[in-house]
């Protein structure tokens, strides 16, 4: 609960967010972030790499839009 | 390309025209030009609070201005059946989706751009203008690309009222994503469940990552690594949106 409530204090009030040290978790030297990021970039290129797949074997098979 | 570039500039024109990009621009200018107003604090505090202001402000500035014109930019065109003399024309389905996106975000980035001048402006008369305002400004503008993004994509699958609420709900949850909703996900017992909000977990963009309004205010290094993952990360965020959005819409029958 008290971490739900610093993030919205973080994020509605900005004035008084320069001055929290709960705030200055800085996310670019969180491990978590990069880790996320990264996870999330696979994910997209698995996202990504299964649309073409499907792409290429309508094209293949051909029924595309005029098949 | 050139017809994508022509249907922006059209698009851009279009909305430029708009009474919500005007009245949302002048709004947060306002505020960013009001924050002068806080005189009561001492001048190394009153800097460091009108970063924080402006560059929240100009974020749900940027954030609002999305939503709003990208969730409307082509249902409104069907409704109105002004996108048949358009598709009518040799072009592909794909080329109306990026036209409208990048003519929709060309708006946005006009109102931010005015709005970061304004912000400069007044960092410069209290010498405290630096480069990290260009790195904040520039991440800003960024995570505004993948909220007009999701806007666009929602509204090729769903009607503009629904596209516009859960687009917004993506950015303010996308903001809070890892500080917020990581421990949630984590303590779900149900494993049915627990995959299912892990699913919407990863789904969700990342947006803190494009904060950089604590390096702006408090003058912090960032590793540069990270500020090209981010970049790499945005723009993939984007482009994966904008796919699903030209197949969804391809797919679409007029």
């Amino acid at each position: 609960m008290r971490r739900v409530f610093t993030v919205l204090f973080c994020l509605i009030m900005p004035p008084i967010s320069a001055h929290s040290d709960e705030c200055l978790e800085h996310h670019w030297a969180k491990a978590e972030y990069m880790s996320e990021l990264r996870f999330q970039l696979m994910l997209m290129a698995g996202i990504m790499a299964v649309m073409l797949a499907y792409k290429a074997i309508r094209l293949f098979r051909g029924t595309g839009r005029c098949g | 390309m050139s017809r994508i570039l022509i249907l922006a500039k059209a698009t851009m024109l279009e909305n430029a025209r708009k009474q919500i990009f005007h009245v949302v621009t002048l709004l947060t200018l306002t505020v960013v030009c009001a924050s002068v107003l806080l005189s009561f604090f001492t001048l190394g505090v009153q800097v460091k609070i009108l970063k924080d202001l402006c560059m929240t402000s100009i974020l749900f500035c940027g954030g609002v201005l999305a939503v709003a014109l990208a969730s409307t930019a082509i249902p409104g065109e069907v409704e109105s059946r002004t996108c048949y003399p358009v598709l009518a024309r040799p072009i592909r389905r794909y080329q109306p989706v990026l036209g409208k996106y990048f003519g929709t975000l060309l708006t946005v980035y006009i109102g931010l751009t005015v709005i970061g001048i304004a912000f400069a402006a007044l960092l410069a008369g209290r010498h405290a203008l630096d480069g990290l305002i260009i790195l904040a400004l520039g991440y800003a503008l960024l995570e505004v690309a993948i909220i007009a993004a999701i806007a666009m994509c929602l509204s090729t699958l769903s009607t503009p009222a629904v596209a516009a609420m859960v687009s917004f709900l993506v950015f303010i949850a996308g903001s809070v994503k890892i500080g917020y909703f990581r421990p949630l996900v984590e303590n779900v017992d149900n494993p049915v469940a627990r995959v299912m909000a892990k699913g919407l977990y990863h789904l969700l963009p990342n947006l803190e990552s494009f904060n950089f309004k604590d390096a702006l205010v408090h003058h912090l290094h960032v590793p540069q690594s990270y500020l090209i993952q981010v970049v790499v990360y945005g723009i993939c965020y984007a482009a994966l949106a904008l796919t699903v959005a030209s197949s969804a819409f391809g797919k679409k029958e007029l």
